[in-house]
């Protein structure tokens, strides 16, 4: 049991190393062809902005049975796991690079022209180490997505048959629905330590070797802390000049330095703070050949709409017109759990991250607990979590009552993290000379958090708050419709809960309907909502005169 | 007056080099900081009081700027409303011009005296911390120049200069070359 586990879980963390090394390699060319060319960063821009904030799983029925369709077998399934895991960790690091290779200093480039230096050369000796210290920063979030989607989408019933690849995700389900709960929590815990090995022996290591790549004078500002009058004594001095010295030798420092904050907070200060640089101009032929482009793509969707009108289209707009209010319910209802959950997020990582930033000590201990944790997907422990919430709860709160705390608080722990993270990025980076201020001006404690933390963590949360939405969403839709569970489904009203029921029974042209108001809804949310989030973190929270880059 | 000091107390006030204002609260806000700690008067009070110091520090009229709409010479003189309106009996100040441009340090570094002991003011004393040994002649009443590693104190001079002074002036620059060569006695050393 131990070693059918272990190999799952190896052959888990390989889609996810594939697909997080695939989107690295392709995102250094579309990222520096996005910043040279006009017509194609806007192109890239548009498309990534948007898909960065989608809930990539809602779409996964649709995916699925797409790659079923076309590729079949078990191949099929494995492409449309690998397709999903992909769409879920690519954009963000495509972004990242994008504005790495973008933002690179004229200086360097006008250097590589100087010395002649051909294509690949600039590439090896320019482009790829400027997107380092970004690409560090999302491979830890990425890592810790591609588990979570890859962990749930190893199995997946589409009508009466069940798709499954082989995985760790898949055989804690397998294991949980047939009642083997001690081979579940062996599974479970090969997982967690296998997650555990590779954040401290992989991903660590190379965060803080890509950071070196950077420019920024980020790893002091996140060193600063507010420092506590220090008592004199003698023994003190010496125990702590000791400590000071064996650290040096160790390189302890380096191992309890919070990468994935030191990561993080890099992308997030090079995307608040970096200066945007205008986007490319188009020239006359450019602009030909994107009316071109635009025209052709109009085109062939107006065409493959027209073609298949009567087959996909009307039994679509009629479905949505017989089902359509009870679906806009449903997505409101979901969109209610996101916010309720959100602002629980926020509301937590509030004081637990005000502690952090003034206590040393539980600042050490807690963030290499929160980061493990964070890695470790709500997805794979879902099964075993969701027992007492079906059986003992159940009976005492009700189904409907336990299932509805099951989805938030499932929901909830796949975003808390992420919103602690950003949070704690942006109030670490408050200059110190702030903390200070408010130190002699005697604040309270309130004073602190209402006048300095929290507008100081405002841009890194709100910055985050697009991608820790998707996360919430992953949640949701992973625990309205629970599958499985002694041969029972147990649901609550929700739009994911519906495209789960739809996706099992096979409802096609109701999953087909679903999808698109999803779409729309995702569309319509990034123009107007997360957009204009992120310009208001920029403009109005940006910590301008205060930080000097 | 007379105890001793053990924390970080509004009795001690601190002008930073970079400003340290907080960048989503406007002058008059930032100023109105230094007065939360108190109880006793009214946010009415504290408004008036927060305006009357950036009007002290020439800055009537910019209540509602926020730090980013301000030159850096404004932002220092917000600074500087803010450390009053603490009322401070000491002042400290960590090479307060150093972030400004030549001219607009020079014009704040002649106004500054004024300002800092008007009649508003309860400043008694300042400590300043400079490596531009002009603005240290200009401003000081005693220099302590420190050096070595770690830093130590290598001298003391007094400067008896009368108000206001003029940086062409022979007793000045004899200020000058000396706070020079002690500093340079003390990098050989």
């Amino acid at each position: 049991m131990i070693v059918t586990a272990l190999l799952a879980t190896l052959a888990t963390f390989g889609r996810v190393a594939l697909t997080i090394v695939l989107s690295i390699v392709f995102g250094w060319f579309l990222g520096y062809a996005a910043a040279k060319n006009g017509l194609f960063e806007r192109i890239f821009l548009s498309l990534t902005q948007t898909l960065e904030a989608v809930p990539v799983i809602t779409f996964f029925p649709i995916v699925l049975i797409f790659f079923i369709k076309t590729i079949g077998g078990y191949i099929g399934t494995e492409l449309a796991v690998d397709f999903l895991v992909f769409t879920a960790v690519v954009w963000n690091i495509w972004v990242g690079e994008y504005e790495a290779i973008k933002t690179a200093p004229q200086s360097l480039e006008d250097a590589t022209e100087m010395l002649n230096l051909s294509f690949w050369s600039k590439f090896r000796y320019l482009y790829i180490p400027v997107t380092m210290p970004r690409v560090a920063g999302n491979v830890l979030v990425s890592f810790a997505d591609a588990l979570f989607y890859i962990v749930v989408s190893e199995v997946v019933t589409l009508g009466t048959t069940s798709y499954s690849v082989f995985g760790i995700g898949a055989l804690i389900a397998s294991w949980t629905s047939h009642g083997e709960y001690t081979y579940a929590l062996l599974g479970l815990g090969i997982l967690i330590i296998m997650v555990t090995a590779i954040l401290f022996g992989i991903l660590r290591p190379f965060v803080n070797w890509a950071v070196k790549y950077s420019y920024d004078p980020f790893m002091e500002i996140t060193r600063t802390r507010i420092r506590r009058p220090i008592v004199t004594s003698r023994a003190r001095a010496f125990v702590a000049r000791n400590i000071r010295y064996i650290r040096r030798i160790t390189a302890v420092e380096d191992a309890v330095m919070p990468v994935f904050v030191r990561a993080s907070s890099y992308a997030v200060r090079h995307r608040l703070l970096t200066r945007p640089r205008p986007r490319n101009i188009i020239t006359m032929t450019e602009r030909y050949i994107g009316i071109g482009i635009i025209t052709l793509i109009i085109g062939w969707i107006g065409y493959s709409i027209y073609a298949s009108w009567s087959t996909t289209w009307v039994p679509i707009i009629d479905n949505l017109y017989r089902n359509g209010l009870l679906y806009l319910y449903y997505l409101g209802l979901d969109w209610l759990r996101v916010g309720i959950v959100t602002a629980a997020a926020i509301l937590t990582a509030i004081p637990i991250n005000y502690l952090m930033v003034m206590h040393r000590r539980v600042e050490a201990v807690l963030l290499p607990l929160l980061e493990d944790l964070a890695s470790i997907p709500v997805s794979a422990y879902l099964p075993l979590m969701a027992v007492p919430f079906i059986t003992y709860l159940a009976i005492t709160l009700g189904l409907h009552l336990s299932l509805e705390l099951l989805v938030l608080i499932v929901a909830y722990l796949s975003t808390a993290w992420y919103v602690i993270y950003n949070m704690y990025v942006g109030m670490k980076t408050i200059p110190r000379s702030l903390w200070d201020v408010a130190e002699n001006l005697r604040l309270g404690t309130w004073q602190k958090l209402r006048k300095l933390a929290i507008p100081g963590a405002m841009p890194a949360t709100i910055t985050g708050l697009a991608s820790t939405v998707g996360s919430t969403w992953g949640g949701l839709e992973v625990a309205e419709y629970i599958q499985g569970l002694n041969g029972q489904v147990y649901m609550v009203h929700g739009y994911t809960a519906l495209m789960d029921y739809y996706t099992a029974v096979g409802n096609i042209v109701g999953l087909e309907a679903m999808s698109l108001i999803l779409a729309i809804n995702v569309i319509l949310l990034s123009i107007f909502v997360w957009r204009r989030l992120f310009r208001l973190a920029r403009e109005r929270y940006r910590l301008e005169g205060a930080i000097t880059l | 007056m007379g105890e001793e000091i053990k924390g970080p107390t509004p009795k001690l006030a601190m002008i930073f080099q970079d400003f340290a204002l907080y960048p989503w609260l406007t002058a008059l806000e930032n100023v109105e900081l230094a007065l939360i700690h108190r109880k006793d008067i009214s946010k009415e009070v504290r408004r008036e009081i927060a305006a009357k110091y950036l009007e002290l520090v020439g800055l009537g009229g910019f209540e509602d700027y926020y730090p980013r709409e301000l030159s850096g010479g404004m932002k220092q003189r917000v600074a500087i409303a803010r450390a009053l309106a603490a009322q401070p009996i000491v002042l400290l100040m960590d090479e307060p011009f150093a972030n400004l441009d030549a001219i607009t340090a020079e014009g704040l570094r002649s106004e500054i005296y004024n300002m800092v002991f008007s009649e508003e003011s309860t400043v008694k004393a300042i400590v300043m911390v400079s490596h531009n040994l002009e603005e240290v002649v200009e401003l000081s009443d005693k220099v302590i120049v420190l050096g070595g590693r770690p830093a130590s104190i290598i001298a003391e001079v007094e400067i008896k200069l009368p108000r206001p002074r003029n940086t062409r002036d022979v007793e000045f620059q004899d200020y000058l070359d000396r706070l020079y060569s002690l500093l340079s006695i003390s990098l050989r050393t």
